[in-house]
């Protein structure tokens, strides 16, 4: 499905490259051994040389290593057995050093993909350019005094991971479905948490666009900051018809970057060209190289949780689910933790079914994550069982299952409180339609007389006498006996 | 009671070992003659309390038989080695307000055992010289002839040591700043091999060339502190993680069968002693190698390049907003200027505007490096050298002391003053200085040789 | 070449600056001693020849991932005069 924007001389087409922050979960900092935690008393998670002290260096936390490098296996990219770090310099105020140490030249991680797939199933592999692990700046407050900004070092020196993708991206969609891949990957592996609400995951998208068939790519307009999946997309429709706009006036893009206003809905100028920043970058005289052994990644790599892709390839091949059941289901851990303890043993069709329509359906509506679902797996499961042994109908599952959600209890103990067992004596069903004929004798007649399509009509009744507890097969056969 | 000053480190150990004296005794008499010599102005920081208060704790471990290598030694620390609860500047206008709550590795390693903290002595503002004449709170004197500087940047390290203010006093070099104080000042020194002692705490000049090490009167003084200096540390990603020799039992004065190689390079101007030290270490059993260092010239432009990049953006730091002086301003950036328009002096502002040339897009690759290409020759040079040599034996400075009034006007040439120590420290090799002014170039983790050998020539008179 | 804009320029970068005076003659002897670096230093001798940014060439030393500094938010913030409730301030930064 391509994304074309029409214009009045041409069809234009969408180039979207996205640089994606992610802040990696460790105990200690990257470069120091003082908290990542989020959030605590301003300053207080920081050490001398977080806040950049005189005479301070910084040491290599091993793990923010590892995490980057396990990122990258996720990625399916190259893992570079000689990286290094470098800085980056430039003067801020959340900025302790005055350079953010970096890895321009020689990142950790290499060339990689990523496989989307649309929902209309069409799949697309979008390249990664490269990973590169650095340290993030503090955070700045502007709204507590009239003249001074207030600076608070607790999130200088927590590791990031930079994602570079390639320019592969031809539309909004895709870049909702690689952001949301990314999340899933990184969450599957546990190096970030993927909270773009709370910044643990923050996106940079570079657009441009360019008449359908060219080559060439024209100037590029890089939007900073973007802080969730929709406004990712939002700007990157926005700016697309921004630009569309220039070069239909027969006007001219100018290369800069700009900010995404979500309450206007605009993109506006931050910085452009001729003001371009001149980083310095230069290797840090502080850090020798990162010089891994084949053997050492190897065994990470051994060590690796199962990614998103091959869990999905596991839940086609072992749940027989559809391309697209198959993503959404294993795309995050707890999706696919809860999915499989459902379907461990079942009917996994119902399973999928019943996960990702009511379970979804009813999280949806309560705002609630899947963690926090008032109806637990094993519990949705023995719902299921429940069924498979007839001893609800489905129409009454349905029930229950409302019921599970408003109280928590387990699915049989509601459906002993509430008399729900499907009645399955014959005799009893039996005596219902017997009172249903008797009662109805013009009706019977009709019937008799060739208006068969009345045999739902009986049913209808039937499971009205019943509160719809008559088991559906059995009270068919016995009521088109009776008629008979 | 005798000047307790005039003993030697070594000695000052042996009368405190005998109960001859207790180091408050020794402590104040250096204090005493800290008060008369200060128009030297060696020190930018004198602490006698805390170092009564230090001498007096030292004195009670020794009596409980608890004393440490350095024990009850009252020693002056370089003002660009952080102590804790102590001013420490770099010479600077920007930190002459800043006391820091953490003290160097090194520094840390010389309490432990047993050191007393006499004071901060004078450098060239963040060592950026090589007079002691850039410094925030003025020059320091020569002892030896004040109308002369004492070198630098370790001036004031160098001068305390030879006017017998101390026992002995860190130092720190980036491309001769502990030899060439040494020789300007008479007096013996190393600068150790790169990642030796530990630049944790230590403002950083050049990272990648900074390298501290230890000023005293005589080799083996020098070799007692250095042992106690060096040391792996965790916190600084360059340290050498390898076991420190115990230097002061390496020297024993023979050097029987060494071949000592004499770089020809180097002799282009010798001190006064310098056909008797060749003379002298031949009747003492070594071989003279004349071997060549090729690239010795282009060691000026890699330090040139090397240094001020690095510095432009080690000094990133000092923006008045963590610690140091602040000039307010209308806005952020307005606040930077300010604060380091009138924090930093104008040598430092120099260099660190040149500094960014060499990190633009344009110097990166143009001259940066390259620098780092022309490194990697003249370590491999040394390389090359001690394959036919054990070690290396040099005049240290090509020049004699400037006056205070040549070195203000900027007269002499500083680009020839290191030309004898830069390529070592660029090599990042050991090198130790006596004061008739030679010194002895071992190769990389050899400070125990460099030492052996200097001290033989420390005997030549 | 050097010349002052680029001086002006570079003092910027490190927020500093000259007066026009001083970036004249500061551009002056830049220009000069590049031209020194550039007879004495860049060679054919360094084709080929592998960068040293530092004679530390060995792999990086790694830590252990656990918390073994920070919690002392007043030490942090002892060595400013500049702080409010426990923040350093500065003036405003303005987007
Ligand atoms: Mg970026
Ligand atoms: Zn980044």
């Amino acid at each position: 499905m391509s994304y074309i924007l029409k214009g009045k001389t041409n069809n234009w087409e969408i180039v979207v490259g996205l640089e994606v922050h992610c802040q990696i979960i460790s105990n200690a900092k990257v470069f120091s051994g003082s908290s990542a935690k989020f959030g605590g008393v301003p300053n207080s998670h920081v050490s001398f040389i977080d806040a950049a002290f005189p005479g301070m260096l910084p040491h290599l936390n091993k793990e923010c290593l590892y995490q980057s490098i396990r990122t990258g296996m996720g990625l399916n990219s190259k893992i570079n057995l000689y990286s290094r770090f470098d800085r980056k310099n430039y003067f801020y105020g959340d900025l302790p050093q005055g350079y953010q140490i970096t890895q321009l030249f020689y990142p950790i991680v290499g060339e990689g993909y990523i496989d989307i797939t649309l929902e209309d199933g069409t799949k697309k592999r979008l390249r990664v350019e490269r990973l590169h692990l650095e340290q993030d700046a503090g955070k700045s407050i502007h709204d507590r005094a009239p003249h001074l900004s207030f600076v608070d070092l607790n999130r200088s020196g927590v590791g990031l991971m930079e994602i570079v993708g390639m320019p592969d991206i031809s539309s909004p969609e895709e870049a909702g479905a690689y952001l949301r891949k990314l999340r899933s990957i990184v969450r599957a592996l546990g190096t970030c948490d993927g909270n773009m609400d709370e910044g643990s995951m923050r996106c940079d998208a570079n657009v441009s666009i360019r008449p359908v068939g060219d080559k060439n790519l024209r100037n590029r307009v890089e939007i900073k900051n973007l802080n969730s999946v929709k406004f990712v997309m939002q700007a990157i429709e926005l700016e697309a018809h921004r630009q569309l706009a220039i070069y239909e006036e027969g006007g001219h893009v100018t290369q800069e970057t700009r900010l995404f206003d979500s309450i206007k809905m605009e993109t506006r100028t931050m910085r452009s060209k001729e003001n371009a920043l001149d980083y310095r970058y230069f290797p840090d005289p502080d850090l020798p190289p990162v010089l891994l052994t084949q053997e050492e990644v190897d065994e990470i790599r051994r060590t690796l949780p199962e990614l998103p892709e091959d869990r999905k390839n596991r839940f086609i091949k072992e749940y027989h689910l559809n391309e697209y059941d198959a993503d959404i289901l294993s795309g995050d851990n707890k999706t696919a933790e809860y999915f499989e303890t459902v379907a461990k043993g079942r009917d996994t069709d119902k399973a999928a079914h019943w996960v990702m329509g009511d379970l979804f359906g009813a999280l949806n509506k309560l705002g609630k994550s899947i963690e926090q679902s008032p109806v637990s797996p094993s519990n949705l499961g023995k719902l299921l069982d429940l069924m498979a042994k007839d001893v609800i109908s489905g129409k009454i599952a349905k029930e229950v299952f409302e019921l599970m959600l408003e109280t928590g209890k387990d699915a049989d103990i509601i459906v002993e409180e509430k008399g729900l067992k499907q009645i399955t004596d014959t005799s009893e069903i039996e005596g219902m339609i017997d009172t249903i004929i008797a009662e109805n004798p013009e009706t019977v007649s009709e019937y008799k007389a060739g208006k068969t399509k009345l045999l739902g009509w009986f049913v209808g009744q039937a499971m009205k006498a019943s509160k719809g507890k008559a088991n559906p097969g059995l009270l068919n056969q016995l009521l088109t006996k009776k008629l008979g | 009671m005798t000047d307790l000053t005039k003993l030697t480190l070594t000695e000052a150990l042996s009368g405190l070992e005998k109960k001859e004296f207790t180091s408050v005794e020794l402590t104040q008499s250096y204090l005493d003659k800290m008060k008369e010599l200060r128009r030297l102005n060696a020190f930018i920081t004198e602490t006698p309390e805390i170092a009564l208060q230090m001498a007096a704790e030292s004195d009670k471990r020794r009596a409980e038989g608890k004393a440490g290598k350095l024990e009850g030694i009252p020693m002056a620390v370089k003002d660009l080695y952080c102590t804790k609860g102590v001013l420490t500047t770099g010479a600077s206008k920007i930190l002459s307000n800043f006391v820091p709550p953490y003290s160097a590795t090194t520094c840390a390693h010389l309490w432990k055992e047993g050191a007393v903290l006499l004071g901060k002595t004078n450098t060239d503002e963040f060592a950026m010289g090589s007079s002691t004449i850039t410094s925030y709170y003025g020059v320091t004197h020569n002892p030896h002839d004040e109308t002369r500087v004492p070198g630098g940047s370790s001036g004031g390290s160098a001068a305390a040591v030879a006017a017998h203010l101390c026992a002995a006093a860190t130092a720190t070099e980036t491309g001769g700043s502990i030899r060439q104080p040494a020789a300007f000042c008479k007096t013996a020194g190393i600068k150790p091999t790169y990642g030796r002692c530990s630049r944790f705490g230590i403002l950083a000049y050049s990272s990648s060339l900074d390298h501290p090490g230890v000023i005293a009167r005589t080799i083996e003084d020098v070799a007692k502190v250095l042992e106690v200096m060096a040391g792996h540390d965790e916190f600084d990603s360059t340290s050498l993680n390898m076991p420190v020799p115990e230097f002061s039992k390496m020297l024993d004065k023979n050097i029987k069968g060494m071949k000592i190689g004499i770089p020809k390079e180097y002799t282009e101007m010798v001190p006064e002693i310098w056909d008797r030290a060749l003379a002298f270490v031949k009747e003492q059993g070594a071989e003279l190698v004349e071997i060549s260092l090729p690239h010795t010239e282009q060691a000026a432009s890699v330090y040139y390049i090397t240094t001020m990049a690095e510095a432009s953006s080690n000094l990133a730091r000092y923006d008045g907003v963590r610690f140091g002086t602040r000039v307010d301003g209308k806005s952020l950036d307005e606040m930077y200027m300010e604060t380091r328009m009138d924090g930093f002096g104008a040598e430092v502002r120099r260099r660190l505007i040149l500094g960014t040339y060499f990190l633009s897009a344009k110097g990166y690759f143009e001259y940066f490096v390259p620098a780092q290409k022309m490194r990697r020759l003249i370590a491999e040079d040394f390389d090359k050298a001690f394959e036919k040599v054990d070690v290396l034996m040099a005049p240290t400075v090509p020049i004699e002391p400037f006056t205070i009034e040549e070195a203000k006007c900027g007269a002499c040439a500083t680009k020839i003053n290191d030309t004898y120590s830069m390529p070592s420290a660029l090599a990042g090799i050991p090198a130790a200085c006596v004061p008739s002014g030679l010194q002895v170039i071992a190769p990389r983790y050899e400070e125990g040789l460099a030492l052996k050998v200097a001290q033989v020539l420390e005997m030549c008179k | 070449m050097i010349d002052k804009t680029i001086i002006h320029e570079m003092a910027n970068w490190v927020r500093l600056r000259l007066t026009p005076e001083e970036e004249e003659s500061m551009a002056k002897e830049f220009s000069e001693t590049l031209k020194w670096i550039n007879d004495e230093m860049i060679t054919k001798e360094l084709e080929g020849v592998k960068p040293m940014p530092s004679v530390i060439e060995g792999t990086i030393p790694s830590f252990e991932d656990k918390v073994t500094d920070g919690n002392y938010p007043e030490t942090v913030t002892s060595c400013s005069e500049h702080t409010v409730d426990g923040f350093f301030t500065v003036p405003k930064m303005v987007e």
